[in-house]
């Protein structure tokens, strides 16, 4: 394998050399292969400086160093008192040299990736799957899934909410069949994990013959996805009815989730309060990944 | 210098970098995950800043009954146990429906730790005579976060009824259900 021998000696503010000092050699932007022969290059070990401050490596030619224009970075560990952590870039030429005559100026600086910045408007014209870019105008940092999924957030995490409803004027209904109290829309993506959380005081008035107050979060069609009651053995109340509904996983494209209200059992009038400082509502959230997507 | 590394390295989880460095960051193109390592303890995980989400799920969908009228018992199916990461943080969120009857008195659905501490209540009365002594609501547990310390830890629900009837009504549609989420950093990792 082509390899050349980088040296320096390690000073301190005083011009002085100082030995027993750790020296970290590593790859930027990160381990490398050899064009040569397909073979990955195995992590630097930590070097000490000499008796006379001199600390040398045998490393690979940046000629053979694949992905092509990987360069090296050493950081000299000096204690705070002779100067601190001083950190170099450079390139390892066919013949052995000093550090100080293979100094590169480094495209990255210190960080190990620059995404590709653009807008939302103007996404790289032939992407690959794992691709990372910047949006300035949206600040955020997406990557390519393919030309089904396209340009998402990390898949591994949870994104947040996505969509809210908050309803300020009372629901309620008279009638033993679901109706309508709140509704959000989403755009879903196969393969991630919503949850449905419902807010809500729930009411009662005039109620009689063993009223109860039914809930339940639909989907955009009605199918009830979970459902509950609310019953105090008596002709009117108001207490908290929360819902949670945990989606499958399976939800994709245009999707509509519902709180919906009938009275249960008996009469009387029942359903949710709203109103500007105490609404219903309804809330769907990204909670991660339900399986892993599918990268076309 | 004229390359710029435009983004992390692709690779899959069964074929991740074997020479590691500290900070690195990849993209599995088969989970559609991007991974940082952290070092040989933590190893490679999701970035430490951001909530990972939904770490397990389970559902209840038969009602219990309560039955012990002097001591907490536990709702089968509704405990969950898991491994936590130092320093991260944990919720659970727990949606049931309780009902008693049969007396004016109360019963309780509680939240109960691995240290057997009830961590969280909520209550359910029958207090009006004459009207059947049947009530029924729907209630939720959000739990205060959960700091992981490495090691086990449970969350379980159990129930306390002191007179009357009581249950967790469960069926297809009316599910008892808890999610374990993982909410965040608590602090840095421990990097090795």
């Amino acid at each position: 394998m082509p390899t050349s021998s980088i040296s320096n000696t390690v000073k301190d503010g005083n011009g002085v050399a100082v030995p027993g000092v750790l020296v970290m050699v590593d790859l930027v932007p990160g381990p490398t292969f050899r064009i040569t022969d397909g073979s990955e290059i195995a992590a630097i070990a930590p070097l000490v400086t000499d008796i006379n401050g001199l600390w040398a490596a045998i490393l690979e030619e940046s000629s053979n160093l694949d992905p092509p224009g990987s360069y090296y970075r050493v950081r000299e560990y000096l204690q705070k008192t002779d100067g601190g952590i001083k950190t170099y870039f450079f390139q390892v030429p066919a013949v052995d040299g000093l550090l100080h005559s293979n100094l590169v100026v480094p495209t990255v600086a210190n960080s190990l990736f620059r995404p590709t910045i653009v807008t939302s408007g103007t996404h790289p014209a032939s992407p690959f799957p794992g691709q990372m870019i910047f949006e300035t105008d949206t600040g955020k940092v997406l990557f390519y899934y393919g030309t089904t999924l396209g340009w998402l957030p990390d898949w591994g995490v949870a994104w947040g909410e996505i969509a809210q409803t908050a309803v300020t004027s009372n629901q309620t209904t008279t009638g033993a069949v679901y109706v309508d109290a709140a509704t959000a829309s989403f755009t879903a993506i196969a393969g991630r994990r919503y949850l449905t959380h419902v807010e809500g005081q729930a009411t009662l008035t005039g109620g009689a013959t063993t009223p109860a107050v039914g809930y339940a979060i639909t989907d955009g069609a009605n199918a009830v996805l979970v459902e509950y009651k609310a019953d105090l053995a008596q002709a009117s109340f108001q207490l908290h009815a929360p819902m949670l509904h945990h989606g499958t996983g399976l939800e994709t494209g245009a999707v509509s989730r519902k709180v919906r209200i009938k009275m249960a059992t008996g009469t009387g009038t029942g359903g949710y309060l709203g109103s500007a400082t105490g609404p219903l509502l309804l809330k769907i959230e990204d909670n991660g990944p339900a399986v892993a997507p599918v990268i076309t | 210098m004229s390359t710029i590394v435009t983004t992390p390295g692709v690779y899959t989880s069964m074929t991740r970098p074997v020479v590691p460095f500290l900070g690195m960051e990849i993209f599995e193109l088969d989970t559609g995950q991007v991974k940082v390592y952290y070092g040989t303890i933590l190893g490679w995980r999701s970035r430490w800043e951001v909530a990972w989400g939904e770490v397990a799920y389970l559902e209840k969908l038969t009602t219990f009954t309560m039955s012990d009228p002097a001591n907490p018992e536990d709702v089968p199916g509704m405990s969950m146990t898991w491994i936590s990461l130092l320093n991260r943080l944990y919720v659970v969120e727990v949606g049931f429906q309780i009902r008693h009857s049969g007396a004016i008195s109360s019963v309780l659905a509680q939240l109960w730790d691995e240290t057997g501490v009830a961590i969280d209540s909520r209550i359910q009365s029958s207090s009006t005579p004459g009207s059947g002594q049947d009530t029924s609501t729907p209630k939720t547990f959000v739990t205060n976060a959960i700091t992981g310390t490495g090691l086990s830890k449970t969350v379980k629900m159990r129930t306390v009824k002191s007179a009357g009837a009581g249950e967790i009504t469960c069926s297809a549609t009316t599910k008892a259900m808890m999610i374990l989420r993982d909410a965040g950093p608590a602090a840095p990792p421990t990097l090795t």
